[in-house]
């Protein structure tokens, strides 16, 4: 069986394959582990990355108060 | 600050190696601060919390003579591994000082003029800092990243995955596939999360 690289589920869940590619995926991600594994990776993916983008901007809030308290 | 300086003070410190103040205080500065906030301590406060803790941690009189944002890079801090963990020593230096600005305060105001927002209770403070604690972390992994892959592997994990560009637009302002954006996304978070592994054994 083949299966789905990371960069083809990517593709899949930011709708950005075909409707038939879609439609088989879809059908192949029912039936193979490893690929509904390898999307729930990518959801993960996502939450880890919401922690880093939260992280930077509040890092980055904290040094412009400072600064912006300096400056007054 | 050069991302390279970032790289090797978290090897430093571990090594036990001579950390310089300007490093020092730009990396931790921000944690410092979250801390104070956590602890409800103002503007000002806070202020005088980071000066604290680093003068506590550099154990010496700098402040006399000069600007924190102007300390010399001779002036260095040593951390000896024997005495632990260094994310512990640190918490337990930050949460003293948070404590005893607080109390300061406190001590100074009579009950009705008691400001807004409360001290944190210890256990609240151990949550917060782990909190601020991986804040940190992952800032600082993402310095180290920086140094690790391509620029253009982490110009497009950047642009894509932390500024939120269309998928398209990263792509063709940098001549590569989409596939290649999302390669280097991939590639990008696996890397973060061995490097904050790494990190977190420190």
């Amino acid at each position: 069986m083949k299966h789905y690289s990371k960069e083809e589920l990517e593709l899949y869940r930011n709708h950005q394959m075909s409707v038939l590619k879609r439609i088989v995926c879809a059908g192949h991600l029912n039936e193979c582990r490893i690929c509904s594994r390898r999307l729930k990776e990518l959801e993960a993916d996502d939450l880890f990355l919401n922690e880093l983008r939260s992280s930077i901007r509040i890092f980055q809030e904290v040094q412009k108060k400072k600064e912006h308290i300096r400056e007054c | 600050m050069a991302f390279t300086t970032k790289k090797s003070l978290l090897r430093k410190v571990r090594a036990g190696d001579e950390i310089s103040w300007n490093e020092f205080y730009q990396t931790y500065k921000p944690l410092i601060l979250l801390c104070g906030l956590d602890c409800s301590l103002t503007a000002t406060e806070n202020e005088e919390l980071v000066q604290q803790v680093m003068m506590e941690i550099f154990q010496k009189d700098i402040l006399k003579n000069y600007d924190l944002d102007k300390v010399p890079d001779h002036i260095v801090f040593q951390f000896d591994p024997s005495r632990g963990r260094f994310r512990h020593y640190l918490k337990k230096i930050i949460r003293n000082h948070a404590i005893k600005l607080y109390h300061k305060r406190h001590d100074m105001l009579s009950l009705g003029e008691m400001e807004e927002g409360e001290a944190p209770a210890v256990d609240d403070w151990d949550n917060q800092w782990e909190k601020e604690w991986k804040r940190h972390l992952l800032n600082m992994a993402l310095f180290e990243l920086k140094t690790e892959v391509q620029p253009e592997t982490f110009v497009a994990f950047e642009m894509y995955a932390l500024q939120h560009k269309p998928v398209k637009d990263v792509a063709e302002f940098l001549h590569m596939s989409v596939s290649a954006v999302y390669t280097a996304k991939s590639r990008c978070i696996a890397d973060l999360k061995k490097i904050i592994a790494n990190l977190e054994e420190r």
